[in-house]
């Protein structure tokens, strides 16, 4: 029976075929407007670590000065980052299991004998423990030892590009290379890395940059550097001397501190620890506002950062907007087409078709269009993702990286698409088949 | 408007239908409007006039190999060494270069006072050439001279403002010249107002950057920039090289050397706006093919139905005029319900449009109508053809039975 409704099916779509390319075409550009934008709104927002979010927080306090309150754009208004001393008092807690400083910083690069060109790269002044966090896979070696967290030791991790750069890829590790005048010994080269659009490593840092070597945070108590971040400053009158002393004393922020539990249960600890840090401060003079922190869980700074309202959150409305509107469309369509065969199905009616016979058919033929519209639809999303990467890549804006046609969107394109169909299949069958069988042979 | 009536009794006979296209011209009032506004925006924001000639403007980024800081005779002797270059009519040392989403934030209060209101502007440290090399025209006082480059540790105690800038903070140009504002609590004063431009830093609101032009150069810092403009239309090679020669020759330790050209900076800048202008435009044009299908379908589909009614109507004395008349009447009365919720829907996606992209304008009430009478029109015309092929139902099929 099923057999024959299919045959009865695709004999009616091949009928009328230019009203069915029209419903087909209409439903493959609703479908891959909508996945387009799903996608690279998905891919906007994606937490890296979605495995983990209970579990991985970023610390933030309301240090600021009692005159406002912080005027970052975050919507907890406290800044992402904290200073080097908060830093250093609050990494002593052997509750987290990774405390991972993040800064950047950069400079020119070369080996130490200078053979080759001298390029630029940027660095990311963090602890061991980012490895750990960011679960980062290496080809060579592995992190610095633990004592260079301590005290400054000259070593550093490359990424695997430029590992290729300076060592065409060989194993690099225990090589030396020159980075703004200090030379370093090579402990590690990670294996080439995809970060998330969302960049939470990144957080506060320079633009549209990924790092490319990785250096002990210690570093800027060894020597005077400048780094790359932003600096949330409040009100602070203290001379504390030296430049060197105001970044590494002082009370700009300029760090962001990830810290990653063993278990969820160990936040809250650590929340008390925070707490009891800022109460103490207080009795100093620092934080004059209200006591404030919070350990926001990844996904919760990916909001706070309103990074999961970007342009292309907008553009997946619109792009939903448009599904709606083609499905609407499709309804009209399928309305017009199917109501135009009512002489026949009052034909097959009368010689004993019931009405689940006639609905299951034109349901059947809705499903066939959707399968096509979905087919389509996919091909015409692979084709408008790799336009929208293409078109976002020559203008340094590094989110294009993420929009990629995986598995979970074929397979969603195609739901889409079939489900969609059936949707606006489901009133014209039902119109069809509720139909009195003698007006329909009275038509014919 | 006699015909009104019966029009409206119709569409009620065909509840569904009119339900479906109330969404849909609701859906597409709210779409069409913000897309149309929000592509028009990004494209004027994409075109924005920058104020100064770009196409001769490059700058070279220096960053001398294992340098401690900096000094500002090195870049002076670098600056007159460029100047020989026989391509290069003007040179001037930067921090910044312009229109690359970089400034150093400049905080300003009319008073000495770490409490006072601060107006925040955008700066950056340059040479006295500056405004001879962008050719970025004085409106007002005068331009940067070597005696306000400070000394050594010493504040710097005149600027150069835009007019942007000097509007801001004294409501005109002519007030602000020779004011004494405050940086960091530190005297300094107005010495002279350019004309607006675009400016180093753009913020995406369309308008001129309140810009400070700070003379003095950071000592501290191992990179700076040179802002070239050149003679040729735009910067040759051999410029470049010729560049390249004269910095290498007195930098002998080694110097990391990149040039930017503004031309891409400025692409670079507003090539992504143009992308997603682009974008809107390709969901703008589907959206009025989904109008068009939808209407002309449903008209058709209808008059298909009604051609028995249509010839009736024609036998009972209806011109060809009235029944087009009829047919186009029908399908604004079924667009109006539509269209009125979908302005509600319009104004709301804008509200969003606007809390997402900060800087982003609200849609006027004038873009609106102009956009709900473009939707009217393109309904009109959809329904043209199916209301033309009833008008050509002959009175004769009244007649016939069926």
């Amino acid at each position: 029976m099923w057999i024959y409704q299919c045959q009865l099916a695709w004999r009616s779509i091949t009928k009328t075929p230019a009203l069915c390319a029209l419903i087909i075409a209409t439903l493959a550009f609703g479908v891959a407007a909508a996945m387009v934008t799903y996608t690279s709104h998905h891919a906007m927002q994606h937490n890296p670590f979605s495995s983990k979010n209970d579990r991985v927080a970023l610390v933030q306090t309301d240090a600021w000065h009692a005159r406002e309150a912080f005027p970052g754009y975050q919507l907890n208004q406290m800044s992402n980052l904290i200073s080097y001393r908060d830093y250093k008092a609050l990494s002593t807690s052997s509750i987290a299991r990774y405390n991972v400083p993040i800064a950047h910083w950069g400079g020119t690069l070369n080996l130490p004998d200078m053979r080759l060109p001298s390029s630029m790269v940027f660095a990311q002044l963090t602890s061991r423990d980012y490895f750990g966090l960011f679960e980062t896979a290496f080809t060579f070696g592995g992190p610095w030892a633990k004592t260079a967290d301590q005290q400054f030791q000259p070593q550093m991790v490359l990424t695997h590009e430029i590992n290729q750069r300076l060592f065409n890829g060989e194993n690099s590790v225990g090589r030396q290379v020159l980075l703004e005048g200090i030379v370093f010994d090579v402990t590690g080269v990670l294996k080439p890395w995809h970060r998330s659009a969302a960049k939470i490593e990144n957080i506060d840092g320079p633009l549209g940059i990924t790092q490319q070597v990785f250096v002990p945070l210690q570093l800027v108590e060894h020597r005077t550097i400048h780094p790359w971040n932003r600096r949330d400053c409040p009100d602070d009158i203290t001379d504390y001397g030296s430049p060197e002393n105001t970044l590494t004393k002082g009370t700009c922020q300029w760090l962001s501190l990830w810290v990653e539990f063993n278990k969820a249960e160990d936040k809250a600890a650590y929340g008390d620890f925070v707490a009891s840090f800022i109460s103490e401060q207080k009795t100093i003079g620092r934080y004059p506002r209200p006591l404030r922190y919070a350990l926001s869980s990844p996904e919760e700074v990916i909001h706070i950062n309103r990074q999961d309202r970007s342009e292309f959150y907008l553009f997946s409305l619109v792009g939903q907007g448009l599904l709606i509107m083609c499905l609407i469309n499709a309804i009209t369509l399928l309305l017009a087409k199917f109501i135009r065969h009512a002489p026949q199905v009052g034909i097959r009616r009368a010689l004993g078709a019931s009405r689940w016979n006639i609905f299951n058919q034109h349901l059947l033929e809705s499903a066939f269009l959707g399968l096509a519209g979905g087919l389509l639809g996919l091909a015409l999303t692979q084709g408008g993702l790799l336009l929208l990467k293409n078109s976002l890549k020559g203008y340094g804006n590094s989110a294009h990286a993420t929009f990629v046609l995986d598995s979970h969107v074929m397979t969603l394109t195609l739901l889409v698409g079939l489900c969609a169909t059936l949707l606006a299949g489901i009133y014209p069958a039902w119109q069809i088949c509720r139909t009195p069988i003698a007006q329909q042979l009275k038509n014919s | 408007m006699s015909q009104l009536g019966p029009n409206i009794r119709s569409l009620m006979r065909r509840k569904i239908s009119l339900c479906l296209i109330v969404v849909q011209m609701a859906f597409a009032t709210a779409l069409v409007s913000n897309l149309s506004f929000s592509s028009h925006q990004l494209m004027r924001l994409s075109t924005f006039p920058v104020g100064i000639e770009i196409e001769p403007l490059m700058t070279v980024f220096l960053r001398p190999t294992n340098a401690q800081g900096s000094s500002y005779q090195q870049v002076r002797r670098d600056l007159a060494r460029l100047t020989q270059i026989a391509d290069v009519a003007a040179v001037a040392a930067v921090r910044w270069a312009p229109l690359s989403h970089q400034s150093t934030p400049y905080e300003i209060s009319h008073q000495a006072n770490p409490q006072a209101a601060k107006t925040k502007l955008h700066s950056a440290r340059v040479s006295p050439e500056i405004l001879t090399t962008l050719n970025l025209p004085l409106i007002l006082g005068r331009d940067l001279t070597a005696a306000d480059m400070p000394q050594g540790t010493e504040a710097v105690k005149s600027i150069i403002v835009s007019q942007a800038a000097a509007k801001a903070l004294f409501t005109s140009p002519e007030n602000a010249l020779d004011k004494i504002i405050y940086h960091n609590n530190r005297p300094v004063q107005i010495v002279g107002i350019t004309q607006d431009w675009g400016g180093f830093s753009f913020d995406f609101k369309g308008t001129a950057e309140l810009t400070v032009f700070e003379p003095g150069f950071d000592e501290i810092s191992s990179e700076w920039r040179y802002i070239i403009r050149s003679r040729t239309p735009s910067p040759t090679p051999e410029l470049k090289n010729a560049i390249r020669a004269s910095l290498e020759a007195v930098h002998t330790s080694g110097l990391l050397l990149e040039f930017e050209l503004l031309p891409q900076l400025y692409t670079d800048t507003f090539g992504t706006l143009k992308v997603y202008a682009g974008l809107m435009v390709v969901f703008l044009i589907f959206l009025c093919c989904i109008v068009v299908i939808t209407i002309a379908g449903q008209s058709l589909f209808w008059v298909n139905q009604q051609r028995k009614n249509l010839g009736i109507r024609r036998a009972l004395g209806a011109s060809r005029w009235q029944i087009i008349g009829l047919i186009l009447q029908q399908n604004i009365l079924m667009a109006l319900p539509g269209i009125g919720i979908g302005v509600g829907l319009a104004l709301g996606l804008n509200r969003l449009i606007c809390s997402v992209a900060v800087d982003f304008p609200a849609m006027s009430p004038a873009y609106l109508s102009i956009t709900l009478l473009a939707l009217l029109a393109l309904i009109l015309a959809s329904a043209a053809g199916p209301a033309w092929r009833a008008s050509l139902v002959p009175p004769s099929l009244a007649t016939r039975s069926q």
